[in-house]
C-alpha cells in the first residue's frame, strides 16, 4: 500500500516539475556543471545555473554567458541578472515560451568556453569598517529579546572558523581582496568573496531572518560578505558597520555620479579597520557630501594570473583549512 | 490637487508595473501590489490603465480636494466616505472642490486603491512614479504619505471626460476571501524537500498556512510546521541548516524558506536570496497575494507552466475597456 501511495505522489510531482536537467555535483575543483541547469522561477524567470561552488571560475561563466545573451537578443527576454553561480532571465512566455527559451539559450551555452583567458577591467575600492560596534550588536540584543537567543555575532564567527580571537577576525577579514560577485538583493548591495582561499572564513545564517539591520552593517553569511545598504532584514552575521554608502539615489558626491550604487560586479573590496572616532569623522563627512570614496582605477584582472596564485597558495590554503572545523562537512 | 490631512498606516503612490529593468541592481519594479485593482481604477476614471494613484493599506488616508476631481476607488473595501457619507466602489465618482475623503473599518482584503482622473503628477524616477519605501526613491520623496503632504493631479490628460459615469460590469469585481488558494510553480529549489512534504505543503492546495503579522509589500512571511528536508546525500549542498544555499536570483513571487518560515515576496521584494524558494507564485496570482492579511490563510496548489500561462491569458481579458460600463 505504502509503495503504491509513493509512486503516485511521484507521478503527481512529476507531471508538476518542468523538465529540467536533475542535480549532479559540480566537478572539482571549481564544482562547473558539465551541462548548465534550467530551473523555472515561476512563469516569468528562469534561472541557469552553472555550478554549486562560490568561486571566479563559475561567476566568469555566468557573466560571458550574460554578454552572450546580450549580443543574441532573443525577443521575450526582458532582463538579465548575472549572478555568482547562475544567471536569472526575466521573459515574457506570450513571445517566447519556456521551451523555445531553453532551447535557444542551449545553443548559447555551448558557445561560450576559454573561461581561463577572459581578462575583466576591475577596480578596487576601500571600505572602512568599524569591528564589534555598538550598532549591530545593539540589532543582535534586539534580535536576541524579540525573536530568539543568539550569541554575540562576532564569536559566532570567531568559534565557527576556530579562529583565536577579535583581532584575528579583523586580520581575516581585512587582509585580502574580496571579489564583487553579485549586485542586487536591496539596491547597492555587493556581495563578496575573499580572493584569497587563505583567508576564507564562514558563518551560519540567522534562523529565522531579522526583521532589521543596520545601513553599514558587515555582514559574514556563508562563504559570502556584505555591506548592506540600507536598512532592512537580513540572515548575516553582523561583525562591524560602515559609515560609507553603498547606495545614493540623490547622486550628491561624485563617486555616484555614474551610478545610483558604489560598486560593480567584477569589482574588488578592501576592508580596512577603524576606530569610533574615525568612524563618526567619516560619517559626518559623508553626510556632508565631502568625503572622498577610495576607488582605484580600472585594472587588468587576468584570470589566468588568478589560477597561477591559486596553484601558488594550495598547500597552505589546505593547511588553513584544516583549521576550520566547518571545512570536513558538505558546505554551501 | 489633494492635501493629506492624515496618511493613513501606508498609503502610497504607485504606477503599473512600475520600475521595471533595475532587478539586477537590487531595485524592484514597486507598482501596484494588486495591480489588477489600480488598472481597472485607472480604466474607470479614463485613464491610461498604467497611470499612477494611490495605494493604501488596511488603514486608508484622508485627503481634501482642494479642486474638482473624477476619481475611483478599488481594490479592498476600507468602508470609503466622502465628506463623512458611505461612497460606492468600482465606479467613476466626480468630486466638488473641498470635498474630504477618508476612510473607516477594512471590511474585507488588506489594500484599496484611488485612481484619479488625469493622474498624480510626481516626478518619475528611473522611468516609473511608483514609491519605493526602503530605497528611499519614487513617489512623494521616496516615502509614504503623511500629514501635510500637498500632491498634484492631473499630469496626464485622462482619454474621455465626459461626465458620464463609468461601473465595473456586474460579477468582475474581485472577492478577497480570508482563506485562498494560490498557484505556484515548483521550485526553482523544490529538490530540498521530501517529496510527500512538498507536495501535502506546497503542491497539493490541502494545507493553509497561516499570515503571520509580519507581512508587507516586501513580503508575505507564513506560519507553520517545521519542513521536512532532503537528507544531505539526496539534495544539492546546503549550508549550516538545509535551507542556506548559495546566493542567486530570485523572480519576484518566490516561496522563499528561510530557517523553517517560508515568505512569499512581494512586488518591493529582494532580488537575491540566501535561502531555498522551494515555489513560485505564478504571475497571474501575484495579485491576490496583494490581499492577505495576518491571520489569513493561504493554500498552495502548483500548476504547469501551461496553466500558469492560460491563467495570465484569462486575466489579461479581464483588464480591459469591456469590462467598464458607461451610465
Amino acid at each position: 500500500m505504502e509503495g503504491t501511495r509513493l509512486s503516485s505522489q511521484a507521478g503527481v510531482l512529476e507531471r508538476l516539475r518542468t523538465p529540467y536537467v536533475s542535480y549532479k555535483r559540480g566537478k572539482p575543483p571549481f564544482g562547473e556543471y558539465e551541462e548548465a541547469r534550467y530551473l523555472p522561477s515561476g512563469d516569468r524567470y528562469l534561472l541557469v545555473e552553472f555550478g554549486d561552488r562560490l568561486n571566479i571560475i563559475i561567476n566568469c561563466k555566468a557573466l560571458a554567458f550574460d554578454q552572450e545573451i546580450k549580443k543574441s537578443k532573443i525577443p521575450g527576454i526582458l532582463e538579465t541578472c548575472v549572478g555568482q553561480l547562475a544567471v536569472l532571465i526575466y521573459y515574457d512566455d506570450f513571445i517566447v515560451s519556456f521551451g523555445e527559451l531553453v532551447a535557444r539559450l542551449k545553443e548559447i551555452e555551448k558557445r561560450i568556453s576559454m573561461i581561463e583567458q577572459m581578462v575583466l577591467a576591475s577596480r578596487l575600492i576601500e571600505i572602512p569598517v568599524l569591528f564589534h560596534d555598538r550598532w549591530t550588536i545593539e540589532a543582535a540584543n534586539d534580535y536576541s529579546a524579540k525573536m530568539k537567543p543568539v550569541d554575540d555575532n562576532c564569536d559566532t564567527v570567531i568559534k565557527y572558523n576556530a579562529l583565536k580571537d577579535l583581532k584575528e577576525l579583523i586580520e581575516y577579514t581585512t587582509t585580502p581582496q574580496h571579489w564583487v560577485a553579485n549586485m542586487g538583493w536591496m539596491p547597492g548591495n555587493a556581495n563578496a568573496f575573499p580572493l584569497d582561499p587563505r583567508y576564507e572564513i564562514r558563518a551560519p545564517k540567522y534562523n529565522p531572518s531579522r526583521t532589521w539591520t543596520p545601513q553599514g552593517t558587515l555582514g559574514v553569511g556563508t562563504a559570502d560578505k556584505v555591506i548592506y545598504p540600507l536598512r532592512s532584514p537580513g540572515g548575516y552575521q553582523m561583525i562591524g558597520r560602515t559609515p560609507v554608502k553603498m547606495y545614493d539615489p540623490e547622486q550628491r558626491n561624485p563617486s555616484f555620479k555614474r551610478s545610483i550604487q558604489l560598486a560593480m560586479v567584477g569589482d574588488r573590496i578592501r576592508f580596512y579597520p577603524i576606530t569610533e572616532e574615525e568612524y563618526l569623522e567619516i560619517e559626518k563627512e559623508v553626510h556632508e557630501g565631502s568625503y572622498r570614496y577610495r576607488i582605484s582605477s580600472y585594472e587588468l584582472f587576468s584570470v589566468k594570473k588568478y589560477l597561477e596564485f591559486l596553484e601558488d597558495v594550495k598547500e597552505e590554503s589546505r593547511r588553513e583549512l584544516e583549521r576550520r572545523p566547518w571545512a570536513g562537512g558538505h558546505h554551501v | 490637487m489633494f492635501r493629506v490631512i492624515d496618511g493613513g498606516l501606508e498609503t502610497t503612490v504607485q504606477d503599473f508595473p512600475g520600475r521595471v529593468g533595475y532587478w539586477n541592481v537590487g531595485i524592484p519594479p514597486s507598482g501596484p501590489f494588486d495591480g489588477v485593482a489600480l488598472r481597472l481604477g485607472n480604466l474607470l476614471v479614463g485613464n491610461p490603465e498604467g497611470e499612477a494613484g494611490l495605494e493604501m493599506a488596511i488603514m486608508g488616508p484622508k485627503l481634501e480636494f482642494s479642486e474638482e476631481a473624477t476619481i475611483a476607488i478599488t481594490g479592498a473595501d476600507l468602508s470609503p466616505k466622502l465628506n463623512g457619507n458611505p461612497v460606492p466602489m468600482w465606479r467613476s465618482i466626480e468630486v466638488e472642490k473641498g470635498a474630504v475623503l477618508s476612510f473607516g473599518l477594512c471590511k474585507n482584503g488588506c489594500r484599496a486603491y484611488l485612481a484619479l482622473g488625469g493622474g498624480v503628477d510626481v516626478p518619475s524616477f528611473l522611468g516609473s512614479k511608483s514609491t519605493y519605501v526602503q530605497g528611499g526613491i519614487g513617489g512623494v520623496e521616496g516615502r509614504k504619505l503623511t500629514k501635510g503632504d500637498v500632491v498634484r493631479t492631473g499630469a496626464t490628460k485622462p482619454n474621455s471626460r465626459d461626465g458620464r459615469s463609468r461601473r465595473l460590469k456586474e460579477g468582475l469585481i474581485p472577492k478577497y476571501p480570508t482563506e485562498l488558494e494560490l498557484r505556484v510553480i515548483l521550485g526553482p529549489q523544490d529538490d530540498y524537500l521530501e517529496d510527500d512534504f512538498l507536495l501535502e505543503m506546497y503542491a497539493s492546495g490541502k494545507y493553509a498556512w497561516k499570515v503571520s503579522p509580519l507581512f508587507d509589500r516586501v513580503g508575505v512571511r507564513l506560519s507553520g510546521p517545521a519542513h521536512k528536508w532532503r537528507p544531505p546525500d539526496r539534495r544539492p549542498p546546503s549550508g549550516a541548516h538545509p535551507s542556506n544555499i548559495n546566493l542567486v536570483y530570485c523572480g519576484l513571487g518566490i516561496v522563499g524558506v528561510a530557517g523553517e518560515v517560508p515568505t512569499v515576496c512581494g512586488v518591493d521584494g529582494v532580488s537575491l536570496t540566501g535561502y531555498t524558494s522551494v515555489a513560485t507564485l505564478i504571475g497571474a496570482d501575484m495579485s491576490r497575494l496583494a490581499q492577505v492579511k495576518a491571520y489569513d490563510k493561504i493554500r498552495f496548489r502548483a500548476v504547469t507552466l501551461e496553466e500558469a500561462r492560460r491563467a495570465r491569458e484569462e486575466l489579461g481579458k479581464t483588464v480591459d475597456e469591456g469590462a467598464v460600463v458607461v451610465d
